[in-house]
């Protein structure tokens, strides 16, 4: 046989055995990789990759890489559409069964789906939330999640008397909440709601939570921490406590810009100075605070 | 003959010196090129290439120093030998270069980061979140020791994480602020003194009365301050916080920050502010003061012109930052010195009563970050590398070299450094013009501000101009800015979505199952920016109210608006 020819049936066996081995990559390495490469944003790989997985697994490996071509069509920017994802969810609920973690993940992505809709759809989307709430595993983190995206649906319209609706609606969560790695979003949430209505003594007690459950992103604890003292600086006239969070403020968040300012502020409630040096005065607004009360 | 004949042979004599020299220049070069081959094969070296664009005077000879020893102290440690490789590239081409080696993944071994593609970090480097929560093993011996390598720095390391996916990447080596620079030589020549005075006033009186002197002695060539549009812009570091009440006055949330946000178009179409405050006036003129005594011309002036100007002993006074300082002090022939900003203070006769204090430079970034790449032939020795570059005693070493201000907790700057240490206490300032970035507003403000700072108008001039066109352009920033919450929010919930993924799916994913804990803390990271991007429907509530109370700028703002707000907020 000539040399070439036997060149050639070489390096075509060895194509096909680099094919052959590549064909073998078990389906977990490419939905690992096809969840890599959608965390990265490269959506048309992760497409091909879970169209692969989706093509050739069975069961739950399936289920996972339909999620994520049914999640590449509702998020994906530029082009996400949540009204084409949502046959795709339907289709993958009716797949899953009774399987409680899926069907409650999907119901809680549909969910999203009609929350995002234009015009928003949030009476049906809180309806699925609810499901998916009530399918899930207990011990399951995703209930929190889920009820944090309740939540939020309360926050999602211009309306007050919604947006107070969703305090009271918070509160039957709050137990569950509790010692979470969610809780302090949770209060968060609920600092919003307060916040959105005007609702300072509720504000004040929300972000006070918010702070103790723990707060992961420093900028938020450092906001927060101001917002506390501020907030009863200004208008809930409770000095000692408005001291408290500046001190709290300029010593777990010393390298924040605030730090120092927060320091002053704190020196001067303790000396009992209301008008600082350095921020808006106060006794004008405790004078007209206390000429309202006169008749 | 004689003369033709002695002629022949000396040109045969420098044909010869000629190939000699030929010959020994070629054998030089294939020297040369041999060792760099051996260098470059040599199988007992592990070479750690470095990428960056500082291309400023002293910064890669620095670098260099930093590099043997630690070559010196790796061998010390492990008997195997490194070699590190630096390579400067132009700032022009960085962004570039980056993206394209990383594709082709040739990217080498340690990257300068700052200059990257949205998203590329995660892609072509090597997340070190681990690393930097245990103490630095180059601190060894100091009061660092037991301290994680992220609380070393100034910034706790913030600079170093990464928005994408919310992993540190990479260590910076130093950080920067920016100073006045003068010439002493000038200084005592006009007048008689070594250093400015530190007053605002003063300062301006110094730049009037060099201006005289100048006049005086027929010396047209020298002018107070050497600037350009760009130095205008720098010179705004020597505002005071003069509009530290206006901000908390308005601050709507309580949380301090009033400027660039929705704040901003509640508080100005709810009359609470307008452009003729003269808080806003403070803030403004205490630039536009000091322009008068910029050279004529200076907008039309590019910024290295300026530099030079002051580089060649023709201006008093200049303004740059800490990354110019050691080209300067190379390019100066008079003693120079570096001062503070001579800010406004409290006993300003003009601006006194509103000026709470200076700025603070508390988040004055860290800079000089570099990244191991996923392409790295030796990612651990690298690693190794930037502990050791941000080592205290190191990090010290390397900006007292390089002459820029240390990053690391305790590092001793340069002399020439010190001026430009940062200082924490302070207030604070923001932009009270403008909603959201880079949108009309600015348009308007930054060409109403040229105007004030050329002195074609006066403060009131500004102020009418603003007042004319602000309406309008808030109109406009105002749907951005519905448009760009609404946008941001759904790019956190495509974020989110992928660590909803990796909770529920990554432990099926064999070898590349992420940490929970990682996952966990991400999910709730997120949430809890996630959750401040519910504040259109705030917006929208406090929008209605204003229009139910009849507020007259609310309303002029209000016909501008083009689109349905309730709708392009969800």
């Amino acid at each position: 046989m000539p040399r070439n020819r036997i060149a050639i049936i070489l390096a075509l066996t060895f194509v096909v055995a680099v094919c052959t081995a590549n064909a073998q990559e078990l389906p977990t390495d490419q939905l690992a990789l096809a969840w890599r490469e959608y965390g990265l944003q490269a959506f048309s790989t992760a497409d091909d990759l879970f169209a692969d997985v989706a093509e050739t697994a069975q069961g739950e490996t399936r289920w996972q890489a339909l999620l994520g071509q049914a999640q590449i069509v509702h998020y994906q920017m530029p082009g996400r559409d949540p009204e084409e994802a949502i046959p795709l969810y339907k289709a993958l609920l009716a797949e899953v069964g009774d399987k409680a973690e899926w069907r409650g993940q999907v119901l809680a992505r549909l969910a999203d789906c009609h929350a995002e809709l234009v015009p928003v759809q949030i009476d049906k989307a809180r309806e699925l939330y609810r499901e998916a709430l009530a399918t899930l595993p207990a011990k399951s983190l995703m209930v929190q999640e889920t009820a944090l995206r309740f939540l939020a649906t309360y926050l999602q319209r211009p309306d007050r008397a919604e947006i107070e609706r969703g305090l009271k609606v918070s509160d039957e969560f709050a137990e569950q909440m509790a010692g979470t790695p969610f809780a302090s979003v949770f209060h968060g949430l609920r600092a919003e709601m307060a916040f959105f209505t005007d609702n300072y003594r509720a504000l004040a007690e929300a972000l006070d939570q918010q702070y103790r459950t723990g707060i992961n992103n420093v900028s938020v604890k450092e906001d927060v921490l101001f917002r506390l003292a501020r907030l009863f600086e200004v208008e809930l006239d409770d000095y000692v406590k408005a001291e408290a969070y500046y001190r709290q403020l300029a010593s777990e968040v010393p390298s924040s810009r605030k730090a120092h300012f927060a320091t002053l502020r704190a020196d001067e409630l303790k000396a009992g100075k209301l008008d600082s040096d350095y921020a808006p005065p106060l006794s004008l607004q405790v004078e007209d605070a206390t000429g309202k009360e006169q008749p | 003959m004689a003369a033709e004949e002695s002629k022949k042979e000396s040109r045969s004599w420098s044909n010869y010196v000629a190939v000699m020299f030929l010959v020994v220049s070629f054998s030089v070069s294939l020297w040369r090129v041999y060792e760099v081959q051996q260098v470059e094969q040599a199988t007992d070296v592990a070479t750690i290439r470095v990428v960056h664009w500082q291309l400023e005077a002293g910064f890669r000879e620095a670098f260099d120093v930093i590099a043997h020893r630690f070559e010196k102290a790796y061998f010390a440690e492990t008997g195997e030998r490194v070699r590190i490789v630096q390579n400067a590239i132009s700032e022009r081409v960085y962004k570039q270069y980056v993206q394209t080696q990383g594709i082709g993944k040739t990217l080498p071994d340690l990257v300068q980061l700052g200059r990257d593609e949205l998203g590329s970090v995660p892609r072509f480097f090597i997340s070190n979140t681990e690393d930097v929560q245990k103490p630095n093993p180059y601190n060894k011996g100091t009061d660092l020791e037991d301290v994680p390598w992220m609380d070393t720095y100034l910034d706790g390391m913030l600079g170093s994480v990464d928005q994408t996916d919310l992993e540190y990447y990479g260590a910076s080596s130093s950080t920067y602020s920016i100073r006045m620079f003068y010439n002493a030589d000038l200084m005592r020549e006009a007048f008689d003194i070594d250093e400015p005075p530190g007053g605002y006033r003063d300062f301006l009186a110094l730049c009037a009365g060099f201006a005289e002197w100048a006049a005086s002695e027929n010396r047209d060539d020298l002018t107070p301050v050497a600037a350009s549009k760009y130095q205008a812009d720098v010179f705004r570091s020597m505002r005071a916080a003069t509009l530290f009440e206006l901000m908390l006055e308005n601050d709507r949330d309580f949380d301090g920050d009033f400027g660039a946000n929705d704040e901003v178009l509640l508080a100005y179409a709810g009359g609470d502010f307008d452009y003729h405050d003269p808080r806003i006036r403070a803030d403004e003129m205490t630039v536009a003061n000091l322009t008068q005594y910029f050279a004529p011309g200076f907008m039309a002036m590019d910024r290295m012109e300026a530099q030079f100007r002051f580089t060649q002993g023709k201006a008093l006074f200049c303004a740059s930052g800490s990354w110019d300082a050691m080209s300067f002090d190379s390019q100066v022939d008079f003693p120079m010195g570096i001062c503070d900003f001579p800010f406004p203070d409290r006993q300003d006769p003009e601006f006194g009563q509103y000026v709470r204090g200076r700025i603070s430079e508390a988040d004055s970034p860290a800079v000089f970050r570099l990244a191991v790449s996923k392409f790295s032939q030796h990612p651990d020795v690298a690693l190794r590398f930037l502990q050791f570059l941000t080592s205290r005693e190191n990090n010290q070493r390397f900006n007292q070299l390089s002459r820029w201000p240390p990053v690391i907790m305790g590092a001793k700057p340069h002399p020439l450094m010190e001026p430009f240490m940062r200082k924490p206490e302070g207030f604070w300032t923001a932009d009270v013009n403008r909603i959201i970035g880079a949108g009309p507003c600015t348009a308007v403000y930054t060409q109403a501000r040229w105007e004030l700072v050329e002195h074609k108008v006066d403060f009131d001039g500004f102020a009418d101009m603003l007042e004319r066109d602000m309406p309008r352009a808030m109109a406009q920033e105002f749907e951005r800015l519905l448009n760009n919450e609404w946008e941001e929010r759904l790019a956190q919930e495509m974020s989110l979505s992928h660590q909803l993924g990796s909770y529920s799916f990554g432990e099926t994913w064999g070898e590349a199952a992420p940490i929970p804990e990682r996952v966990q803390s991400k999910m709730v990271y997120l949430w809890e920016m996630r959750m401040r991007r519910y504040r259109n429907s705030y917006r929208l509530l406090e929008w209605q109210k204003l229009l139910d109370a009849d507020e007259p700028k609310a309303h002029e703002i209000q016909q501008h608006i083009k689109i349905d707000l309730e709708r392009k907020q969800s």
